[in-house]
């Protein structure tokens, strides 16, 4: 089953409308959720439509119409206080804002508190990508993950996203979580009844699990797995670092305030992010620069793969590949998103997305 | 760190400080830029990280300025210098006097104008990334530093190196606790690493390394003379492996391309070899006023970390321990108590100070 990017982008914003978002508001959410179904990335699209945006606005749980407060300005920087609003338009604006900024500037910074969850990190890092910066983003989110030879869970998946613009190559656009795995993986293993592997998970007492069933009851393991070994405390450090820069820095929510989960009840306006522009000119001669990182990008794809592998791919290259792929074809969408959306869709008394002939 | 236990035989810090910059006085460096360099590497050793501490002295500092591929008395050039925003070129002159120099630019920087960055290209090694980070602490600033440096490392599913163990480290200042310190190398675990496991005869632990056609190996012998080290996350996606080689990418990319130094195959060099002016860096400073009150941040950031430090542990493990906690106690301790070198290291040292006629570092022995 696919469906046209736009198509998609256009239920997205009639959802959201229809429960009293703004409609640029929702044009900004709807281009973020496909935007993510467009990269491959369907845990952090329009599968996430009702239960995380849809839902929260109809309970009251999130502000439809949320009034932002510039909390703190300099030439370089900006706080902003989200009102509890939706996460993708508060991210938006303040990126926005730091690349308005970091034109004048060289350099700027945006912080953004009392927000909730916003889509996929790459989005915004990358709206630094035509104005010839280099994009920075993160943000905290719900505690999923323990840290290193921990047991309660202090910090969430916490991405980092960066996008550098390149010439003639498509830009280096890296979007990770600072655990091994998302959550989402865990659904998937237990869906198809897979064991887990090592250095993804551990139970309620941080023992090591390949059970996919702990994800009711244990907690995900940072980026390097656990303990030490494998550089678990790396992953732990960056997912830290992620948690001060949002939290902590903007002065929102940090520590075991966010020690929530994901549930219906959690409390809402928990979010921070955290974004960064610099201008490329600043630093550099932006032909030159362009011309070097697409042999940079080429070094690394002309380098030899291991057998059984075809090609060494750099950050962001396949996500590339699949929004050219997606825009062409259309978006995959399976079979229980479809369902949720329509039914959705009915709900709410609006036009159920419409599927690509044939 | 390396996971064995301290060596026995210690120097005092200010005799080590005094050494190193004697040492590079006998080669020719100015005794400014001799005294960055000792604070550097007394720094790394004080911390316990041996591998990038006076260990290194000898191979990768006085004897590539004795060959002449490192300039002793290098010329700095600015290649820009505006309000938010410093890049370098270091004149093929040692890492650590480079690296504070421009450091201390984005400070000087950031202070005016609440962030700036600062790269280094014709750079050479320039020892703990935590250094550099850590010179914005005093400031009551955020610090940044990361280098790429030889290249050891495979890109997933790759088989030639293309990127080096490429650092990252940032410093955050707290009141009331320890300032967060976090310093990473964007590979499984440093080449050190391998060499202490060949040394005691130990294999590898899955996720460290590969062999010559990028398949995995436990054999430390193997990956270090044919193989090459797996990016943080290991051998291809399952474990995230694609994070820590877009990660090393990324650290490439900021300190080779964008300091206009030196990047891609031309970093494929010997990394014990005789070579100079290939690495970059790059800096940042950040004045947490820019976004919130200082104080209020400083004063929450201690009760983050203590969050994290009094959250229960896991089943045999004893304690949470935050990013530069371990180092900051390593530090504490040394100081005290001396500062350990290896025995390998010392003989290394002494030879090394018989060459350039200078008086052994003074050693002691503890219990």
């Amino acid at each position: 089953m696919r469906v046209h990017d736009y198509a998609l982008a256009a239920f997205v914003e009639r959802a959201l409308t229809t429960v009293g978002v703004d409609a640029a508001q929702a044009h900004i959410v709807g281009d973020v959720l496909v935007a993510a179904d467009r990269r491959g990335i369907e845990s952090h699209g329009v599968a996430r439509l009702r239960w995380f945006y849809v839902d929260r606005i109809r309970t009251g749980r999130i502000v439809a119409n949320p009034h932002y407060d510039v909390v703190r300005e300099t030439p370089a920087s900006l706080l902003l206080d989200a009102g509890n609003g939706l996460g993708h338009p508060a991210s938006h604006h303040a990126m926005q804002r730091a690349i308005e900024k970091a034109r004048e500037n060289g350099v700027a910074f945006a912080a953004v508190r009392n927000s909730n969850h916003y889509g996929i990190a790459g989005y915004y890092a990358m709206m630094a990508l035509p104005h010839d910066m280099i994009g920075i983003c993160t943000t905290d989110s719900a505690h999923f993950a323990v840290p290193t030879f921990g047991r309660d869970k202090m910090q969430g998946t916490n991405p980092f996203a960066f996008a550098i613009p390149a010439g003639e190559e498509p830009a280096f656009v890296l979007d990770f979580a600072t655990t091994t795995v998302t959550y989402g993986k865990l659904e998937v293993y237990e869906r198809k009844g897979l064991r887990l592997k090592p250095g993804w998970a551990v139970d309620a007492d941080g023992t090591p699990t390949d059970d996919p069933a702990v994800r009711h009851s244990g907690s995900l393991l940072p980026l390097g797995g656990f303990g030490t070994d494998n550089g678990g405390h790396k992953g732990y450090g960056m997912g830290a670092l992620a948690e001060i820069l949002t939290g902590v820095l903007a002065g929102g929510w940090f520590g075991t305030m966010l020690s929530t989960g994901e549930s219906d009840t959690s409390p809402s306006g928990i979010t921070s992010h955290f974004f960064g522009a610099i201008r490329i000119d600043a630093l550099r001669d932006l032909a030159e620069f362009k011309r070097d990182i697409d042999h940079e990008l080429r070094a690394f794809k002309a380098s030899a793969p291991v057998p059984g592998h075809d090609r060494i791919y750099v950050a962001g290259e396949i996500e590339h590949e699949n929004e050219i792929a997606f825009r062409r074809d259309g978006i995959p969408l399976i079979g229980p998103v479809i369902d949720d959306l329509d039914a959705l869709a009915d709900e709410l008394g609006i036009g159920r997305v419409r599927r690509i002939a044939g | 760190m390396i996971g064995e236990a301290p060596s026995k035989i210690r120097a005092h810090e200010a005799a080590e400080h005094d050494f190193i910059e004697r040492a590079l006085r006998a080669v020719g460096l100015t005794e400014s830029d001799a005294n960055d360099v000792a604070n550097v590497l007394v720094a790394a050793d004080l911390r316990g990280v041996e591998s990038h501490g006076i260990a290194r002295l000898d191979t990768f500092y006085v004897r590539r300025i004795e060959a002449g591929v490192v300039n002793a008395r290098p010329s700095y050039t600015a290649l820009c210098d505006g309000p938010t925003q410093f890049a370098l070129d270091a004149g093929n002159g040692l890492g650590h006097p480079a690296g504070i120099y421009a450091m201390r630019k984005a400070i000087e920087k950031a202070r005016e104008s609440g962030l700036a960055f600062a790269t280094v290209r014709n750079s050479n090694h320039y020892g703990i990334a935590a250094y550099y980070a850590m010179m914005a602490l005093e400031h009551g600033l955020i610090g940044l530093s990361m280098t790429n440096s030889t290249h050891l490392a495979v890109p997933t599913f790759g088989r030639q190196k293309t990127q080096g163990t490429n650092p990252i480290a940032v410093a955050i200042p707290a009141n009331g606790h320890a300032p967060y310190v976090l310093d990473m190398a964007t590979t499984g675990v440093t080449f050190g690493r391998l060499e202490v496991s060949e040394r005691k005869g130990k294999a590898l632990k899955p996720g460290w390394a590969v062999d010559a056609e990028g398949r995995e190996t436990l054999d430390p012998t193997t990956a270090m003379t044919k193989g090459a080290l797996l990016p943080l996350g290991g051998y291809g996606t399952d474990n995230g492996g694609h994070k820590g080689y877009g990660l090393g990418a990324l650290v490439e990319i900021l300190c080779g391309v964008l300091s206009g130094g030196m990047f891609g195959t031309a970093l494929r060099l010997d990394e014990r070899g005789l070579h100079g002016g290939s690495v970059g860096h790059f800096f940042g400073a950040f004045r947490i006023e820019a976004l919130r009150d200082a104080d209020a941040f400083q004063r929450d950031l201690a009760r983050e970390l203590a969050d994290f430090e009094r959250s229960a542990p896991a089943p045999g493990a004893e304690r949470v321990l935050t990013a530069g906690e371990p180092e900051r106690e390593n530090t504490e301790r040394y100081r005290r108590e001396g500062v350990p070198i290896d025995p390998k290291v010392w003989d290394g040292i002494d030879a090394m100070a018989e060459r350039l006629g200078i008086a052994k570092l003074e050693r002691f022995t503890v219990g």
